[in-house]
Parts: structure tokens; C-alpha cells; sequence
């Protein structure tokens, strides 16, 4: 069933089962994703789904249903679901349907050249991708995963208040993941492309991006266990920033989730931070024109020269303490209830080269990769505790690298220690809660053990 | 819910152009959400999964397509789109089907009360009271989290073989957190019971005691000074912590990383990879259990694969696909998170088996060291080996007594090195639930282990 006759059908029959306020959010996706293995395509995927969800008030309460099935017999699981679940919310959690904003920021998401590449193009693609690889150096041993993809999102949005707006984006990803190999221990890589168009990709250098990650990371040893001065690299800091992205989220502040509560206007970082939120940044992979709640997109500052200027709220949350959304009210995907995300979240570079914050920190070490952020962080006290790989420095020069050596520290007292940043910005692919742009970092006391 | 007639039409549409197999795997799934936040409900959602997915072989390679659209002219349209993409070869003959249904009778883990079917009043008030409990049991409390979650799953697989499997599973699960606030510092505790089963789950376990428990252990680690870093022994208790086995050891053992040579473990059938004291089970079939199935999701029957025993590697968990690859037959262990992935060996319920040691004498044979009570998540590199993991309440052990709790502790090491430097292991075997995340979703499993102690595992922290 077409979403506008579907729309139409759960408009008549809402007033119905009692429900005044109202909205519709609706999401199609398209995707393709071509695996190459050994020089021969792996796995081969092209799928299209949809699926629709469902907000709406009775007597100052919210209920929320969805659905991937679209007709008739659905629109009336997800009323009487609505009804059903709305009867149980609090009703201080009452959720608002916004009336609509005058103007709507024009965004540039969609490439119509991406609909041009053929099938063939793109499994040549990842085959040059493998390739390179294997190429590039005889320790290279294997190439675990290397794909090539693209996608089409649709977001339709209606509401009882007589909103309505649509947006229509597209994406191209390519990806490789390398192991090698020497004296018996394995090392892997990986790197992660994302555009809207395959023409400017540069996939040489995809490829052998992937194969130095793990080739610097063979012959790795162990270092001293004590409290170290250490840059992360840029995508090591965008890793620390993705996980504790929420402590900005004002939802998280308001329920004591986050220790930022109440510290609008005071100093949370050293006086170099300056963080943004930036739905209308040009080819960023989170931009916008509006919200999940129909809430016009604009950038604004979060953190200018250390200082919180303000989290970053969606509709309910901007009630409760009596501000403006920012625009940030954002679900998962239909099946998701609006929580708040980010947008294009930057974190903005220094003056200093990469080579220069290496200088500076003298002995130390630069940790390029982390893992078990999901497991060894703690998003309420800010302490973490992570696998790293990486290099050791010494006298201002990198050294050799080390393995199975963890960092700890606290993610409040990460930014306040900053002593420098670079220029080195470096987009990561974009989680859940936005994507993270940022470069690295020099941090004073954390803890290092192997 | 579908006809044979339409599903053979498609799975030979799917094969017509070449490809050697075709699967369609078409799933119905009602889901309810209820999250409650310091004794309100702030959120509550239902929702319907439902689309077909579609798989055909064709020599090494993999086809998949999804769908929500399941008129039949669309489905045949995606097929011939489909088979386009395998290599070109003699027509493949689909067999007659064979019938199996497991959504009633022949269903192994019986649910007695559909979710779906409940007043959702009686759900609120199991958290409310649960919530409660938190707060009661200690006035550093500031915060509850309590969640519910359950899931209707009615799925069809039908194959070129012949195979035409139905199946329900019904799952309920719980989550609880309870956060412990000082002026300057925040410390949380966190349980996820969960089974294969409807709302009589919640007649069959204390929500209430798992709430003032993630109380105690929230209160315990915001008192806690941060745990020290550097290589230690660390003795880690039943439960949960058999996360470590199922990082460091379980995902190298999926034949997906086997097949790609990409595992520790590719070529090691019959050495030696663990200490003797080390058997290691992946079981499907345990009744009712939160990692059980009756069959996974390529439709062949669970079962209880004997992983490692006594140290000797005997399997590996092996799907169709994989399994042609490395030469080995389907051990049920294929599994996807939805009609949205194709689906690829994953663990059930895996766990340590039982030992002769005694949790006491681990315990007091240690001089120094780490005893992990909770562990939390973690995550594997299954090409490395190299894995990490949070512990969520640990305590110091000292001349063979525990001594005081330590917070901020993080496990690393290989897989292939831990495995050998487990040298103890209890008689005291404890399942418990978690979600685990890899290529085809994030599945349902069961970890478990009795207590155990590794040498040598390095710890990090802050001194």
C-alpha cells in the first residue's frame, strides 16, 4: 500500500480511538552491498525495506506503535497499540507534536549521479579495493572483508498539525579489512569510506590505509605501566567523543544520566575546546533539514572556548526546562521511540601539525585504535578503561608499537586536561547518535597498564 | 500464513538464471517495549517485524535480498532480480517439501503466557515493584532504570531441498539498573534476566532481589577506589563471567572466521588449544532457556555441540554455507537477528562445563590478584584472538582472602593464550543472558561458566 493512502486511512480512524495529536513518521530504504573475497564476489545483497511508525496524545499521554507491514489490518494494530500503550506512560512524559517551523533549510543529501554506477562498476571496485591490498606488501596475508555499497533513504513525516515534509538522501560506502602477518603474529586494518558519489574515490589509497594500520602494528611490545601524557589519534578520539556523546544530550541530563547537568555557562574543558552541531554541514553523513519531530535543522555551538552553551534537546526535553528544541529529536529508526542524537558533531581542530603534537608531548604514547567502548566505558561517571594499540614516543618521535596495553582515564576530565589539538580532522562513519568529526588530541594523566 | 505452491514458485524463480540453493525465510514478529525511569513509565512501544528474506548459493558465492513486500508478483520479481547475480549453470531441481511445524506440539521450550495477549498494567507494576526495591535497599540510589522487553517470533524456512520448517519463539526479558550517586561520582549496577518464554518468566524470577542486587553492587563500586593496573591472576565467579570463553574462544570457533582461515582456531580440530581442565559446550536444546532454539534459522533442528573437552578441540559451530566451505556438515547453529540478514553460525548457550575444583579453595590459593564477581561486555578480534573486557564489580584478593572491592577494571588478552592459562575450574555451573552482536544481528545467548582462574591476564586500571 502506497505511505499517502496508508497516512490517509490512519488520519480518518485516529480521532476514532481518541487520539487529538498525532504523527506519522515513515522511512524506505533501499541498499546494495557487493562482497568481494579472493577475487571473486562473496556475498551479493540488494534489498529494500519500509516500515512506519505511529505517535499519539490522549489526555496529555503518548503512546508509540509501528509497523513493516503497510495496510489496512496494520493501521489498526498500531491505534489500538497506541491506545494500549499510552494508558501505562506517566503522564509527565507526555511527548508534543510540533505545529511546524515557517522555513526549512534547503540541504544537499541527494546524488542523482550515484543512481549511474552500474552493478559491474561497483564489483570491479571492490575487486581493485582487494587488490591493492593484496599488493601492497607480502606480509598482507588476507583480506577478511572488503564491500562496496550504496543506499537511498526516504523520511516522510506527517502530522495532525498539518505538517508534512519529505527528504530523500543517498549514500556510497566502501570498506576493507586487512590482516598481516610476521613471525607468527597477526595484526588487522581496516578503513571505512563513506560518500555520495563513487567518483571522487580514491581507492588506492583506501586500500593501503587499511594495509599500514595493521603492517604498523606488527612487531608491537609492551610498555611501562604508570600515568602517561597521550595523544589519541583522530579516529581513537572520535571512538572516545561517539561513546560519551550522550552526556550532552539534555534527555540524559534531565533523568541524572549525565554529569553536565546544571553546567550551562561554566567551564567543562581547557579554554582550546570548541564543539558544534552542524545538520547543514555541506557532505556531512548526518545532514539534515529537519528532525524526527519536524523540527527545522540549524548549526549551533555546544562547547566555545570550554565553555557549555547548551546541550542539545528535542521537543520534550526543551519543555521540561522551558527552551527551544535544537533539533535534535531524532529516532533510531521507526521502530524507535524519538530519543536525541547529534548531528554532524564537530569537534574543531587546532593550529598545531600532527608532528608538532608529537614534539610536544616528548615521551608518552599515541594510541591509534580502542577497543570494547561499548563494554569498558561508563556513559554516567565518564571512566573508562579500553583496549589500545598504538605507538610509543619518545624524545618527540614515534618509536616502536605496542600491544595489550589498556588506557584509562575519565572522559569529564579528558577534555578539561587537553593540552593541545591538531589539524588533522578526520570524519568517522556515523553511529547511532550522529558522526563524530575530530581531530587529535594531546591529554595529560591517564592511566596506562599492560 | 504462506502457500507451498507460491513458496516453490519463488524458490524456483530464485534459481533460474543458475545458483545451486534457494532459501526464503519469511518472519512475523509483535514486540513490545516498556522502559521505566526512576518509577515512571517514560516510554512504551509495539511494533510488527514482518518481510521475507531470500538466499541462494551459487558455488561459493551468496545471494541475499529482503523484502516487506510481500504481494507474490513483487516477490517473483525480487527472485529473477536475484538469480540474475549467480553464475550460470544447469537448472537445479526443487524437491517436494517436507513439514515440519514447532510453533505448537513439537515445540521444546513452551511458552505459557502469550506477552502479547497480557494487560500491560500487570507488566508495569513487576517494575514498579522492582524499582522500589532499588531505592529501598540504600538511600545512595539516585537513579532506576527498569526495562521490558518481549518478542513474538513466528517464522516460515523453505528450501530448494525441500525443507519447510514453522517455528515460534517467545521470548521475555527484564532489564535493571540502579545507579549510586555521591556528590562527585556516579556507579551503576546492571542484571538482564531473560528466557525463551512468555510472561511466566516473571512467576519464576525475583525481579525484586536482581533489583536490590544491581542496588548492593552499584553502592559497593561507588565506594570503591579505582582497581590497580599490570598482570595478575584473576579469578572470575560463575555466571556471566563465562563472557570471557565466549569472546576470547567462542567467536573464533564460528565457521565463518574458520572458513576465511581469519580464526586462531582454522585447522586445530583435535589439538590441543586449552588447558585439560577446560570443556567447553555449545548447547541449543536446554528447555526454555534464553539461547535455546528448536531450530535455527536455516531450519535445522538445535542440538549440543561439544566444543572443546579436556582441552581438545572437538567443533566448530558450523552453518550451510560456511559448512560447504570448510567441508563439514550444519551443527544448528545458524542464526540471524531477523529476515534482515543473512544468517551465519553463531553461539546458543555456551558455556564452561563444570570442574573439580571448589570456589573456595581457588580462592584461598590465590596470593594476589583480582576476583571478578560481575563481568560486563566485551568484544574480539577472532582474528587476533585479542579481546577485552569490562568487570562490573571486582574486588582484590589478598593472601588467599578477598579483600577490598576495586572499580574501573578492564580484562584484555588472546584468546589462544587465556585458554591455556585457565588452571582452575569449579564445580558451581551458571548460565546467564546477553545480546551478542556480530555480522548476521545481534542474536539472544546464554554465557555461563563455574568459577575459574587465569594466570597471567593483564588488568587495567588506574594506580
Amino acid at each position: 500500500m502506497d505511505i499517502k493512502e496508508f497516512k490517509n486511512i490512519i488520519f480518518e480512524n485516529a480521532p476514532k480511538y481518541e487520539i487529538t495529536d498525532f504523527e506519522l513518521f515513515y522511512q524506505k530504504n533501499k541498499n546494495f552491498k557487493v562482497n568481494i573475497y579472493e577475487g571473486e564476489v562473496e556475498k551479493y545483497q540488494n534489498n529494500l525495506s519500509e516500515g512506519v511508525s505511529f505517535r499519539g496524545n490522549i489526555k496529555g499521554k503518548t503512546g508509540y506503535a509501528y509497523s513493516e507491514k503497510i495496510d489496512e489490518e496494520s493501521a489498526k494494530f498500531i491505534l489500538e497499540s497506541v491506545k494500549k500503550n499510552l494508558q501505562i506512560i506517566d503522564s509527565s512524559e507526555k511527548e508534543y507534536i510540533y505545529a511546524g517551523d515557517e522555513k526549512y533549510p534547503d540541504v544537499d543529501v541527494f546524488c542523482d549521479k550515484l543512481e549511474n554506477y552500474n552493478t559491474d562498476f561497483k564489483i570491479n571496485l571492490a575487486k581493485n579495493v582487494e587488490k591493492v591490498a593484496f599488493q601492497y606488501d607480502k606480509r598482507i596475508i588476507s583480506v577478511e572483508s572488503c564491500f562496496v555499497g550504496n543506499g537511498e533513504n526516504e523520511v516522510y513525516i506527517a502530522n495532525s498539525k498539518g505538517v508534512e515534509l519529505f527528504e530523500k538522501s543517498n549514500y556510497a560506502i566502501v570498506y576493507i579489512s586487512v590482516t598481516a602477518e610476521e613471525n607468527g603474529v597477526k595484526k588487522t586494518g581496516s578503513e571505512f569510506w563513506r560518500g555520495k558519489d563513487f567518483g571522487p574515490v580514491d581507492y588506492v589509497k583506501i586500500a593501503e590505509n587499511a594495509c599500514r594500520k595493521a603492517l604498523n602494528l606488527l612487531g608491537s611490545r609492551s610498555v611501562e605501566n604508570g600515568n602517561k601524557s597521550v595523544i589519541f589519534k583522530n579516529e581513537a578520539f572520535a571512538d572516545i567523543l561517539t561513546t560519551f556523546i550522550g552526556c550532552f544530550f539534555a534527555e540524559n541530563s534531565q533523568k541524572g544520566f549525565s554529569l553536565l547537568k546544571g553546567k550551562k555557562g561554566e567551564k567543562i574543558a581547557s579554554e582550546l575546546v570548541n564543539i558544534k552541531d552542524l545538520p547543514l554541514l555541506d557532505d556531512g553523513f548526518f545532514t539534515c533539514g529537519f528532525d524526527s519531530e519536524a523540527v527545522a535543522s540549524y548549526d549551533k555551538t555546544i562547547v566555545e572556548n570550554g565553555e557549555l552553551k547548551t546541550l542539545l534537546y528535542n521537543l520534550k526535553a526543551a519543555m521540561k526546562d522551558n527552551v527551544k528544541s535544537t533539533g535534535n529529536g531524532f529516532k533510531l529508526n521507526y521502530k524507535s521511540a524519538v530519543t536525541t542524537s547529534a548531528t554532524n558533531f564537530m569537534f574543531e581542530a587546532g593550529n598545531a601539525t600532527f608532528d608538532e603534537l608529537v614534539l610536544k608531548l616528548g615521551d608518552g604514547i599515541v594510541v591509534t585504535r580502542l577497543s570494547g567502548l561499548h563494554s569498558g566505558a561508563d556513559t554516567v561517571s565518564g571512566n573508562f578503561s579500553l583496549a589500545a594499540d598504538g605507538f610509543s614516543v619518545k624524545e618527540g618521535r614515534v618509536t616502536e608499537p605496542f600491544e595489550q596495553v589498556t588506557v584509562s582515564g575519565n572522559f569529564y576530565n579528558v577534555l578539561k586536561e587537553i593540552e593541545d589539538i591538531s589539524n588533522d580532522l578526520y570524519s568517522d562513519a556515523g553511529g547511532a547518535f550522529g558522526a563524530v568529526i575530530c581531530p587529535s588530541v594531546l591529554v595529560n594523566n591517564i592511566s596506562i597498564a599492560s | 500464513m504462506f502457500e507451498k505452491q507460491k513458496a516453490y514458485d519463488i524458490l524456483s524463480e530464485a534459481l533460474s538464471f543458475g545458483g545451486d540453493f534457494s532459501e526464503i525465510f519469511i518472519e512475523h514478529n509483535q514486540k513490545n517495549n516498556i522502559s521505566m525511569v526512576n518509577g515512571k513509565i517514560d516510554k512504551a512501544n509495539s511494533g510488527l517485524d514482518y518481510g521475507l528474506g531470500l538466499r541462494i548459493f551459487s558455488g561459493d558465492k551468496v545471494i541475499y535480498s529482503y523484502t516487506n513486500n510481500l504481494l507474490f508478483d513483487n516477490l517473483i520479481k525480487m527472485a529473477r532480480e536475484a538469480s540474475l547475480a549467480a553464475e550460470k549453470n544447469e537448472s537445479t531441481v526443487i524437491n517436494d517439501f517436507e513439514e515440519n511445524d514447532y510453533r505448537e506440539d513439537a515445540n521444546k521450550h513452551k511458552a505459557l503466557i502469550n506477552p502479547s495477549k497480557v494487560e500491560k498494567q500487570i507488566i508495569v507494576d513487576i517494575l514498579a515493584e522492582a524499582s522500589d526495591s532499588a531505592f529501598k535497599y540504600n538511600n545512595l540510589i539516585s537513579q532506576t532504570i527498569i526495562g521490558h522487553f518481549d518478542s513474538v517470533q513466528d517464522v516460515l524456512i523453505a528450501n530448494s531441498n525441500g525443507l519447510w520448517v514453522r517455528d515460534r519463539r517467545i521470548r521475555t526479558r527484564a532489564s535493571v539498573t540502579a545507579v549510586a550517586s555521591s556528590k562527585t561520582e556516579k556507579q551503576r549496577g546492571y542484571f538482564g534476566p531473560g528466557a525463551l518464554k512468555g510472561l511466566e518468566f516473571y512467576d519464576e524470577t525475583d525481579l525484586n532481589e536482581i533489583a536490590r542486587e544491581a542496588a548492593r553492587s552499584a553502592v559497593v563500586m561507588l565506594k570503591a577506589d579505582f582497581c590497580p593496573g599490570g598482570k595478575m591472576p584473576v579469578i572470575i565467579d560463575n555466571g556471566f563471567g563465562g563472557v570471557i570463553f565466549h569472546e576470547a574462544c567462542g567467536h573464533s570457533l564460528e565457521a565463518a572466521a574458520i572458513a576465511k582461515n581469519a580464526s586462531v582456531f582454522s585447522n586445530k580440530i583435535g589439538e590441543k588449544i586449552a588447558n585439560e581442565k577446560v570443556s567447553a559446550i555449545d548447547d541449543g536444546t536446554i528447555s526454555n532457556e534464553w539461547g535455546s532454539i528448536n531450530v535455527d534459522d536455516e531450519g535445522q533442528r538445535g542440538r549440543k555441540n561439544i566444543l572443546i573437552e579436556n582441552g581438545i578441540l572437538k567443533s566448530y559451530m558450523v552453518d550451510e554455507f560456511n559448512g560447504r566451505k570448510i567441508g563439514r556438515s550444519s551443527t544448528g547453529s545458524s542464526r540471524r537477528e531477523s529476515y534482515k540478514y543473512p544468517p551465519v553460525s553463531r553461539m546458543t548457550n555456551t558455556y564452561i562445563a563444570p570442574g573439580k575444583d571448589k570456589a573456595d579453595d581457588i580462592i584461598s590459593s590465590t596470593d594476589y590478584g583480582i576476583y571478578a564477581k560481575y563481568m560486563g561486555g566485551g568484544s574480539v578480534n577472532p582474528t587476533t584472538g585479542e579481546f577485552n573486557f569490562a568487570v562490573n564489580e571486582a574486588y582484590m584478593v589478598r593472601n588467599g582472602k578477598i579483600a577490598e572491592p576495586v572499580r574501573g577494571a578492564t580484562i584484555i588478552g588472546k584468546g589462544f593464550e587465556t585458554l591455556m592459562n585457565i588452571d582452575m575450574v569449579s564445580d558451581n555451573l551458571k548460565l546467564a543472558q546477553g545480546m551478542c552482536g556480530a555480522s548476521s544481528g545481534s542474536v539472544p545467548v546464554n554465557v555461563g561458566q563455574p568459577m575459574i582462574r587465569v594466570q597471567n591476564i593483564v588488568v587495567g586500571g588506574r594506580e
